[in-house]
């Protein structure tokens, strides 16, 4: 046994049974019956869908030459050995930040102006949506809130196994789950902070199991939502000071169809500028013909809005996948390649933003080109706003 | 399903090795969960042909390193995940060793797709140069060079293991 064997067994002893065998049947069943008796059922379900809420763009998803995205740049291209983000002095409000594929940067971050500097740790966890706020991982576990205008500065302390982040519309407030997966109960601790005081209060929530923090409103209330692996049944709403909940929004009245659910590839749920409209999303596991589509691809993804005043669905925008299943290769016959991927990235002023990874046509190992997308919520146009270049493999949009 | 116990009765003695090598691959149950549910419907949909082809093992190892180099599932959820101390009481340095392994699970979470999934095809499923190869539809040669550059950039993103990796190079 070699030593690195030892540390991935050592590693791998960490891992739960992950029995889901009956949803994998469930699964099948469902797909198999819905190919067989609702076709044409299923297939008016979608027009009538789509005709419901307006199809804002179709499948082909080509795009015009590059249109201008206020604050983001026209390519995105990695600056060689760029600065260390300095500690004494601020650098100005963050414009995004990347890993870089490379072996020597890391995450770096870039600035409004343009400027990029390298990140002091092992991983960004995120960005206010005001760019002001800068969130990072240190190599010892810990965390750091930096103030990117300034020098100020909030540290989590280390030991936190697992944790999320979601910041409000208005960069007041920033809510940290934390969950300890050493703890037998696998206990989540909900932290509430105010980013002009620093103050950090403990969240009473009293989470149902398959329930996290998605989103916190400017008004502090907070948005649960189920966790991607399980089925979507809605949202709730919950007070931050006393963690009740004050409201559910059962996925029925949200107008999702039975069969789509929200899964953890198509990105995490993000609550829009505008305070109010939740974009995530979903995917209809019972579209005619997508059990010949892979996982994660095929013309059955959606990003939707919903409107937490109303409880509505009010956007719905299909995601395209310019590869279709049958022009995949296979191996053995299983499906090979990378898809046409295209998650959620973020909400930019003038509308949702996607990364969009395209296939490679010579490597199945690597992705091809990189780019941010923007659907405009004015006419539902989905156009490429920004080229990345390589080696950049991740990218933090604020929000 | 056409053999639904068949299916569910090799799933059942599968599913722990199954597990532990999705959460390899992912670094995170949550994920790992879905990457086995995934792999588990593949392998379910086409489960007459694949039980009667009989290669099971062959068809599920391809189907979940397929799943997981083409899914991206690890680099584009935009959820944080960090590193677990150990669960288990052990007489051992548990600081060190927590230290060593949020130092091996971020050193992995930095490699890509193909390279992750060669690493735990080749050392933690032991797999020979030739299996791997085949589980990844590629050729041997491809597994030797993402091998050695998967190495090579854990030693460089991760020095403090510099140690164990040195010996995986040699038997590599």
């Amino acid at each position: 046994m070699t030593g690195l064997r030892d540390l991935l067994v050592e590693e791998a002893g960490d891992a739960r049974t992950y029995d889901v065998t009956d949803r994998a049947v469930r699964v099948v069943r469902r797909q198999r019956l819905t190919a067989r008796l609702v076709p044409a059922a299923a297939a008016l379900l979608v027009v009538a869908g789509l005709i419901g809420v307006g199809v804002r763009f179709g499948g082909g998803g080509e795009q015009d030459p590059v249109p201008v995205a206020a604050g983001l740049p026209a390519r995105l291209t990695p600056q060689a050995s760029p600065p260390m983000l300095p500690e004494d002095r601020g650098v100005g409000r963050a414009a995004l930040a990347y890993l870089s594929g490379d072996d020597e940067n890391g995450w770096v971050l870039v600035a409004a102006d343009g400027s990029q500097y390298r990140v002091n740790g092992l991983s960004v966890y995120g960005i206010s949506p005001d760019g002001r706020w800068l969130l990072v991982l240190r190599p010892d576990g810990s965390k750091v809130l930096r103030d990117l205008t300034g020098t100020g500065r909030h540290e989590f302390a280390a030991g936190d196994t697992s944790s999320t982040a979601r910041w409000s519309p208005d960069s007041r407030r920033l809510v940290v789950q934390i969950s300890n997966r050493a703890a037998a109960t696998d206990a989540v601790v909900t932290y509430m902070v105010d980013l002009a005081t620093g103050a950090r209060a403990t969240v009473p929530l009293d989470l149902a199991r398959h329930d996290r923090v998605c989103a916190v409103r400017n008004s502090g209330v907070l948005v649960l939502c189920p966790l991607p692996e399980s089925s979507f049944s809605g949202l709730r709403l919950a007070d931050s000071t006393t963690g009740q909940v004050i409201r559910d929004i059962p996925s029925t009245d949200l107008g999702l169809r039975p069969t789509e659910t929200a899964p953890a590839d198509l990105g995490t749920p993000i609550l829009g500028p505008d305070d109010h409209t939740l974009f995530m999303g979903v995917r209809d596991a019972a579209t005619p013909g997508s059990n010949a589509a892979p996982a994660g691809g095929g013309q059955n993804r959606f990003l939707v809005g919903f409107d937490l005043e109303t409880g509505r669905l009010t956007e719905r925008y299909p995601l395209p996948d310019r590869v279709p299943a049958a022009q995949r290769p296979l191996n053995g016959g299983v499906e090979y390649g990378q898809p046409d991927e295209r998650y959620l990235l973020g909400i930019h002023a003038d509308g949702p933003l996607l990364l969009h990874i395209a296939p490679s046509q010579s490597d199945p190992f690597t992705a091809g080109s990189v780019s941010i997308e923007l659907i405009a919520r004015d006419t539902g146009t989905l156009s490429t706003v920004t080229y990345v270049s390589r080696p950049i493999t991740l990218i933090r949009y604020p929000g | 399903m056409d053999d639904e116990a068949g299916f569910r009765e090799f799933v059942s003695t599968r599913l722990g090795r199954l597990s532990r090598t999705a959460y390899l691959l992912t670094g995170d149950h949550h994920k790992a969960e879905d990457l086995v549910q995934v792999t588990l419907v593949k392998v379910a949909r086409h489960w007459r042909r694949v039980s009667q082809a009989g290669a099971p093992d062959a068809y599920v190892r391809r189907a979940l390193y397929h799943e997981h180099v083409s899914s991206w599932r690890g680099r584009r959820v935009l959820e944080m995940s960090t590193a677990a101390p150990p669960e288990r009481a052990t007489g051992r340095d548990e600081s060190a060793e927590a230290v060593r392994r949020i130092v091996l699970r971020n050193a992995l979470a930095r490699l890509a797709p193909g390279q992750r999934a060669v690493i735990v095809l080749r050392y933690f499923e032991d797999l020979s140069e030739s299996d791997t190869a085949d589980a990844l539809g590629c050729s041997v040669g491809s597994v030797k060079s993402q091998t050695h550059h998967a190495l090579a950039r854990l030693r460089v993103i991760a020095p403090e293991l510099a140690d164990f990796i040195a010996d995986s190079e040699v038997l590599a």
